[in-house]
């Protein structure tokens, strides 16, 4: 299952590289990619996952990384 | 704000100038004026630095920029810790400018984004909706010169619509009642109303938005590449600044200032932003070019392969020809309208493929149909009916045959053949074929003078698929007929040890395993079925194959584009790195190197957006 959310915060280009490490090391993550230029956060995580536990726990690392990244869900 | 921050910019390059003349001031004074421009330039930045640093354990590159000035101010070059912080912001805003630039201009798409939806109450009233919000069976009502918001069937008698921004045809599309709207065309002419059909994130436009901004999932190999480059340039830099700066310190002799700006210049220049955010963006910039032409692509490393591609597979029906069926041949023996007159009113009654292409063939020819009764369809065999004084048998060889008992002679026909008999004669023979699409034979030209070599694979007959490949000078060698889907798997497969990478161009749903197993899968999206297209990692809107040899051409400037940009930044950064460890380079030309450096190739990498503009 994938899920799109929209990413804002994060300074350059290399930090949401940086980021998009992090978050791959998450257990819970298959696969996941920031589209910097469009403020995009695509994660790709178990079919039967919960959406809002994957958001805390994605949420859980922007908040290690760095002040003020906020994330959602893209409509 | 922005405002502000320019203010502050122009102050300090003002100041920067002036500490780098030779003014007759105490150096209290000069530092005073500093500081207070510095301190209420970068102080966020700081603060930034040593708050990630403390906090997370991590240096950031506001922490390098951060550590360089203060090498600066401690080697008392006020001017050049000005300078650092002034050309870090301008690179900073820059950035933003070039994330908004391509934010707004990479996908017209995105632009077309509705924002509300426009829905008609039972009472007549309106009221705006977000698009997710609304239901299945909803009426919205577009006005003229909006988007439509969400896919559905129109109500209103008819509608004219752009849909450039969703397959590149650039003709108004006219419909009618009942017929279907989708989403992200514009209303070109007065307001209608159209009942929703589908859920917002199963509508055209959602998935064609989801398709551009899933596309970082699928990275080319150069951009992998620069994801681990710069996990591991910035460290080693760094460290490098550090050996530089303790080095006088451990031998002696060295001098300490000159050593500690050898340091700084490898600090200046130690963020790799200029190659991690331009490389990924003329990709980027490559993948909105050619969805403007109308070519949805899944990923820059679709990019990368088709800028690569040696030799392509296609898919007969559907891809090269119409896939639809039209008289080929008429051979009639009798009375020409009266036949037709038998047929139109016989074939009006099924919706079998051929009958379709029949009663087309006679609305063609203005034919009126006459009364026939007791009419009786088998099938997909034939169909039989009485005037009251003859019958009527229309059909297939087999239909006519037993219905007849009348011998056919043997034909070797590469379409279906069909034939219309009156009680035991028969009246006419109708000939029909898949035809060719018109711009089947300059596609295959071009491939060639791309130096792809195109191979057909189909399931049909073959002196079916002889006849198209003649038809659109096709070597008949690289046809491959009477093909099972499984058959088509294992061709490519060979295509794929030959060339080592294939494209597959196919739009049926027994197409979707050999456009997912091929490196670079095509559909065709008018026509296609929803399966092939996502199985497939290229989707051509509006089924026009010179849209392929167009993408192609723009993916090979793409990839070139994205390679300079690598070669350029790795080249410039290595010159400066090595000037400046052997003392030649001076911070300034590591400000320039490093921010100069990632305004250009931005400004290069942007250069990708405009290839849509390139002849097919």
């Amino acid at each position: 299952m994938k899920l799109r959310l929209d990413i804002t915060g994060i300074d350059c280009p290399h930090c949401a590289k940086e980021l998009e490490q992090l978050m791959a090391d998450l257990d819970c993550i298959e696969d996941v990619a920031i589209n910097f230029p469009l403020s995009k956060l695509i994660v790709v995580v178990d079919d039967d996952a919960d959406e809002d536990e994957i958001l805390a726990q994605l949420l859980s690392v922007a908040k290690k990384f760095e002040d003020n990244i906020a994330i959602s869900f893209s409509d | 704000m922005f405002d502000l921050l320019k203010i502050k910019l122009a102050v300090s390059i003002i100041v920067m100038i002036l500490l780098m003349l030779d003014l007759n001031l105490s150096y209290v004074l000069k530092f005073i004026i500093f500081a207070v421009c510095y301190l209420s330039l970068s102080y966020k930045i700081i603060y930034k630095a040593f708050n990630t640093l403390i906090l997370r354990r991590r240096m950031n590159e506001q922490f390098l920029m951060t550590i360089a000035t203060f090498g600066a101010i401690y080697l008392q070059d006020l001017s050049e810790a000005l300078a650092i912080m002034i050309f870090y912001l301008i690179g900073q805003t820059f950035e933003d400018y070039a994330k908004a630039k391509s934010h707004k201009e990479i996908t017209s798409l995105i632009k077309l984004k509705p924002s509300v939806a426009r829905v008609v109450n039972a009472d007549g009233s309106i009221s705006e909706c977000l698009p997710r919000k609304v239901k299945i069976g909803t009426v919205v009502r577009v006005l003229a010169g909006d988007s439509v918001p969400l896919d559905g069937v129109l109500i209103s008698d008819n509608a004219i619509l752009d849909t450039s921004a969703v397959n590149g045809e650039s003709q108004p599309y006219h419909i009618t009642q009942g017929q279907n709207v989708l989403s992200g065309c514009i209303n070109k002419d007065k307001v209608f109303d159209f009942k929703v059909s589908k859920r917002y994130s199963d509508s055209q436009i959602a998935r064609l938005i989801a398709l551009v901004e899933d596309s970082v999932l699928n990275k080319s190999k150069p951009e992998a590449l620069i994801s681990r480059f710069a996990a591991f340039y910035t460290p080693v830099v760094v460290t490098m600044a550090a050996l530089l700066a303790i080095a006088p310190f451990i031998i002696d002799g060295l001098d300490k200032d000159d050593w500690i700006n050898r340091a700084l210049i490898f600090l200046v220049i130690s963020c790799p932003c200029a190659l991690v955010l331009s490389v990924p963006l003329s990709f980027f910039g490559g993948l909105g070019a050619i969805s403007k032409i109308g070519v949805m692509v899944k990923g820059s490393i679709f990019i990368e392969i088709l800028a690569r591609l040696k030799a392509i597979a296609l898919d007969k029906t559907g891809t090269l020809t119409k896939g639809e069926l039209s008289v080929e041949n008429f051979i009639c023996h009798t009375d020409e309208q009266q036949v037709l007159a038998y047929v139109k009113a016989l074939e009006q009654n099924s919706n079998h493929p051929i009958a379709t292409a029949l009663v087309k063939y006679c609305d063609e020819r203005g034919v009126n149909a006459c009364e026939l009764s007791e009419i009786q369809e088998q099938a997909g065999l034939g169909i039989q009916g009485f005037n009251g004084e003859h019958h009527i048998y229309i059909g297939n060889g087999n239909y006519i045959q037993k219905k007849l008992k009348l011998e056919l002679e043997n034909q070797h026909q590469s379409g279906p053949v069909v034939y219309v008999a009156q009680d035991d004669a028969l009246l006419a023979v109708i000939e029909l074929s898949d035809s060719v699409k018109e711009e089947a034979i300059v596609f295959i030209k071009s491939l060639d003078q791309l130096g792809i070599k195109p191979y057909m694979i189909t399931g049909d007959k073959q002196q079916a698929a002889q006849a198209i490949a003649n038809k659109i000078k096709l070597d008949s060698n690289n046809v491959y007929s009477e093909c099972l889907p499984e058959q088509k798997l294992t061709t490519v497969q060979k295509l794929k040890h030959d060339y080592h990478e294939i494209a597959f161009i196919g739009d049926g749903i027994n197409d979707a395993p050999v456009l997912s197993n091929s490196d670079v899968g095509i559909a065709m999206g008018k026509n296609g079925s929803a399966l092939a297209v996502e199985a497939s990692d290229v989707v051509v809107m509006n089924d026009d194959l010179l849209k392929i040899i167009k993408a192609i051409k723009i993916s090979k400037k793409t990839y070139k584009l994205a390679i300079e940009n690598i070669v350029l930044i790795i080249g410039v950064k290595a010159l400066i790195l090595a000037l400046g460890a052997f003392g030649f380079a001076n911070i300034w030309l590591a400000i320039l190197g490093d921010v100069g450096l990632l305004i250009i190739s931005i400004l290069n990498s942007m250069r990708s957006l405009a290839f849509a503009k390139i002849k097919a």
